[in-house]
């Protein structure tokens, strides 16, 4: 695995010591260790279950049938792999690195990297969509080792677009993901809040989990201290000219609103929300990610 | 209203005014660009907020473009002309001082009096001449007098230095001397020629004085004092009768007058010769009452009358004086032409009175000084021209009773009728004329309105004289038929129509007579300030006639104070002295005796004390300041750099201020 610029040697061997696993079950194509509530005949006895009309008289436990004179099914567990959509937010806002060391973007590779490795290493399945107003480069779920290393060779390519619509890139991507899973976003979220949460609507309805990765430099929870300034706007290129000192303290009251109200909309929704300075260290967005 | 400037050399620096609207663009298009993720909240932020920045900025810019500029204008030591007319910086001048040193600038106001501030404020305006200025001061009073005789000078210390000396003065200001004084003196003066009255342009004086300002001349009007000054004064004194005689009451008038605007209460005293009274007046607020004292003289003489007040803030016109020659007994002319009948009851009857004195005279003795000498000429037949002219010349304090004869009168008896009067003598035959009085309210007839003097209803007569017609005047007594019996044709010139004489009704014979002729004595006698003595107001020239020739040597003049003082003499018997300085009485004696008197009476237009406003003092032709100090800036400017200078300070702080709320306001 060396050699890659978003998964460097100590990561890996910090990553050792990580179990993943998600707080919820899922269902897996292949079969895992994640335990699945689908009911299949394969694998571990589950329960009993009185006949209904329709039911597959395959299931039907004869033996039961012989003592009871009832009919009776077999149900099972199944025992499945994972399913985890990295999306990462690739607008040219995440390029913006606000006094961090890194730019947003770059942190978040970082992330999505780890994320990866750490699925593919337990043998369940990763994809990756990068997106800015649109979906700009997708990589359906795979859990191999190729497919690992065509993961982080597009992050290493990947570069800040152009404006953000996050809202629009989940709503495009939705048929991409055929099977329910993890959802996992990592963007600035210079959108709508409302818009956002109804274009995760479809996801939540088919039973992903969903996480949120809200990345903000500290330069961006809290304006600068300089002179009067021109402030040119990545995304729209749009230039303003005022004085932060002046702004600061109504800037910092109106992204605590934004910050506000998508934690009260992921609450609402049963989303999982965490936001993160990228002055911190990305492993810490694990601890709201992994049991 | 113009400005100059000290450093015009300056006025460059105005173009640094543009430094903080340069700056201001300046720092609104070139800040450094910073990029960032999203502008959108900072764009709402300043959406909300743009509404209350945009002001502040324009207040801020303001405030220092303002700030600028009035630095700047202080470095360029602007000066203020509110009279442009008067503006002469750098101008040679020449100044007349008119300095109001009247009776009424002796009012105190406050620590000093009015002149005192008026010297004060003059020597601030020489303060404001330069040493190639000249300049004179000029006192206004009765006979203003300048200081430097006939010119200007630029010895200016010397002029503070009688402005140091001076007093002020008890007479009144002659306003057009002093004027044409100022401009006499400008006339050969150079540079910009400026006439500075320093008064308190009391309204009685000043009301109607309009001079006419020659081209080129600046007339200031220094205002000295208040609007209005409380004061009370006796401003007028009168007496009768104006030649009383011993015994006889002396009915003095004293006109007191109020002129602050508030009720006063005060106590009048009266002095004539040895007596004294006293009273007790409410004077109402700007109200002038006429006040009575009664005094019965005792001897004859000169009798010095004084009425004074309770001493007030301005005490110079608290009293006032008069002398009345109190005469031994009334001298009678006594003409018999005619009637020496009429003539010798008249006599017999002014004989039985013990203070009148009845003289034969005859017409053709009569002279002015002979005339002068009578209190009254009963004359009973046709006087000549020449004889009236004597009695006319005398005046009203001569009363003239005519019993003329018939035929025609002499014209001047009327003069306002144009027909020639004649005068028939008539008898009634059988029935007598009888006589009734026509004017029962007049003052003849007092006595006889109780029993206590006789009735003089019932009055018959045989014979009378009759008026071809009544031209006008005032009949006392009438016939039955309107024709009067006793006339005043004119003020103190009498017709005598009834008989006296004759049975029956002979009113002479009757008890009635001799009050009656007593009383037609006595009444309507002249009221005034009596004879022989001379009225001054303090300033006046001083001349006085001797009632006969007098050695220089055997003459003394005395003052209130019985100093001796200067005089010397005139034309005639007239004698002349320095102008009183003072009121009061100054006797001539002969050796001892005084003779005659000179009052010196405070002038009553001095009195009131209100002044003009400023707007009324100012007009087309003059310019009106309240002190010296002002006419120094009308003329030099008013600097206005300190003010400019506290101005930029105040524009800073407002602008640190603005800043600081701007920063702290959300």
């Amino acid at each position: 695995m060396a050699g890659h610029r978003y998964l460097r040697p100590e990561d890996i061997r910090k990553l050792q010591t990580f179990e993943f696993a998600p707080k919820a079950l899922v269902e897996g194509y292949l079969q895992g260790r994640h335990r699945s509530r689908s009911r299949g005949s394969s694998i571990e006895f589950h329960e009993y279950r009185e006949y209904t009309p329709g039911d597959d008289l395959k299931l039907i436990d004869w033996r039961v049938f012989a003592r009871s004179d009832k009919h009776f099914l077999r149900t099972f567990e199944q025992e499945t792999n994972l399913e985890c959509h990295i999306f990462l937010d690739s607008s040219a806002s995440m390029g913006f690195d606000g006094g961090s060391e890194i730019s947003k973007l770059e942190y978040g590779s970082f992330f999505a990297a780890a994320l990866s490795y750490l699925v593919v290493r337990y043998g369940d399945r990763v994809s990756l969509q990068t997106f800015d107003e649109t979906i700009r480069e997708y990589f359906p779920p795979g859990s191999t080792n190729t497919h690992l290393h065509r993961i982080l060779g597009a992050l290493e390519r990947n570069t800040p677009g152009k404006e953000t619509s996050v809202a629009e890139a989940l709503m495009k991507a939705a048929p991409l993901l055929t099977r329910k899973g993890i959802l996992v976003v990592v963007s600035d979220f210079f959108d709508n809040p409302a818009d956002i949460f109804q274009a995760l609507s479809p996801y939540l309805h088919r039973g992903f989990r969903v996480h949120l990765f809200h990345l903000l430099t500290p330069g961006e929870l809290d304006l600068e201290q300089r002179g009067l300034t021109t402030y040119r706007d990545l995304e729209t290129s749009t230039r303003l000219i005022a004085h932060p000192s002046a702004l600061k303290e109504r800037y910092k009251e109106a992204i605590e609103e934004h910050i506000g109200s998508l934690r009260q909309l992921a609450q609402r929704r049963s989303v999982d929300y965490s936001l993160h300075r990228t002055d911190s260290h990305f492993f810490r967005l694990f601890d709201k990610l992994i049991v | 209203m113009s400005f100059n400037f000290l450093n015009p050399n300056l006025l460059w620096l105005l173009a640094l005014a543009l430094v903080p609207l340069l700056l201001h663009l300046f720092a609104r298009t070139k800040p450094p660009v910073y990029e960032f993720s999203s502008v959108e909240f900072l764009r709402k932020i300043i959406r909300k907020t743009m509404r209350l920045k945009k002001p502040q900025d324009y207040l801020l810019l303001a405030l220092r473009t303002l700030a600028v500029l009035a630095l700047i204008g202080a470095f360029l030591r602007p000066l203020l002309f509110s009279q442009e007319k008067l503006s002469g910086l750098f101008q040679k001048k020449s100044l007349v001082a008119i300095v109001d040193a009247s009776a009424s600038m002796a009012y105190v106001e406050g620590a000093q009096t009015r002149f005192a501030t008026a010297c004060a404020e003059t020597s601030e305006l020489l303060s404001g001449l330069s040493a190639r200025d000249q300049a004179n001061i000029i006192w206004m009073k009765a006979e203003p007098e300048s200081v430097f005789p006939d010119e200007l000078a630029s010895n200016l210390g010397y002029l503070k230095d009688q402005l140091r000396r001076a007093s002020v003065t008890v007479e009144r200001g002659s306003l057009d001397k002093s004027f044409a004084l100022a401009l006499e003196l400008l006339a050969e003066a150079e540079g910009k020629k400026e006439i500075c009255i320093v008064s308190d342009f009391q309204a009685t004086a000043w009301e109607d004085f309009s001079p006419a300002v020659p081209e080129g001349v600046d007339l200031i009007h220094v205002r000295i004092g208040k609007r209005e000054a409380g004061n009370r004064a006796i401003v007028d004194l009168s007496f009768e009768p104006s030649r009383p005689v011993v015994g006889e009451e002396i009915a003095v008038y004293a006109e007191i007058q109020n002129f602050s605007s508030e009720d006063v209460e005060t106590t009048v005293f009266s002095e004539v010769g040895e007596n004294r009274r006293s009273q007790n007046l409410s004077l109402p607020a700007g109200q002038r009452i006429t006040t009575t004292f009664r005094h019965t003289v005792s001897s004859a003489g000169p009798t010095p009358i004084r009425i004074s007040l309770t001493e007030d803030a301005f005490p110079a016109d608290d009293q006032r004086m008069a002398v009345a020659e109190v005469r031994p007994y009334l001298r009678l002319a006594m003409i018999g032409e005619h009637d020496p009948d009429t003539a010798r009851i008249w006599t017999r009857a002014a004989q039985a009175l013990q203070w009148a004195v009845p003289e034969w005279v005859s017409p053709a003795d009569l002279t002015t000084e002979s005339v002068n000498g009578f209190d009254a000429v009963f004359w009973s037949g046709t006087p000549s021209e020449e004889a009236l002219a004597l009695f006319a010349a005398a005046g009203e304090t001569l009363k003239f009773v005519l019993q003329p004869a018939p035929g025609d009168l002499p014209p001047s008896l009327f003069p306002d009728s144009t027909d020639s009067i004649s005068v028939a003598k008539e008898s009634s035959g059988d029935e007598l004329y009888s006589i009734s009085i026509a004017d029962p309210d007049a003052e003849l007839f007092e006595l006889f309105r109780g029993d206590d003097h006789g009735d003089l209803d019932g009055l018959s007569g045989k014979d009378r004289l009759r008026l071809s017609n009544v031209p006008g005047g005032k009949s006392l007594l009438q016939f039955s038929d309107g024709s009067p019996a006793l006339l005043e044709a004119t003020p103190r010139r009498y017709l005598w129509l009834l008989p006296l004489s004759g049975e029956p009704g002979n009113f002479a014979g009757r008890v009635e007579f001799l009050p009656f002729f007593a009383e037609f004595l006595l009444s309507n006698r002249l009221t005034g300030v009596g004879v022989n003595q001379y009225i001054y107001e303090p300033g006046d020239p001083v001349l006085w006639e001797a009632p006969e020739p007098i050695g220089r040597d055997d003459l003394r003049l005395l003052g209130p104070d019985k100093e001796e003082l200067e005089f010397q003499a005139a034309e005639g018997q007239q004698w002349m002295a320095q102008p009183f300085d003072r009121p009061g009485i100054f006797p001539w004696q002969l050796g001892d005796n005084p003779i005659g008197y000179s009052v010196v009476n405070f002038p009553p237009t001095e009195s009131n004390l209100a002044s003009l406003t400023r707007e009324q003092t100012q007009d087309s032709a003059s310019v009106a300041v309240e002190g010296g100090s002002e006419v120094r800036q009308l003329r030099d400017g008013i600097p206005l750099w300190p003010w400019l200078l506290a101005a930029a300070v105040c524009f800073f702080l407002l602008e640190s201020g603005v800043t600081f709320w701007a920063a702290r306001t959300p």
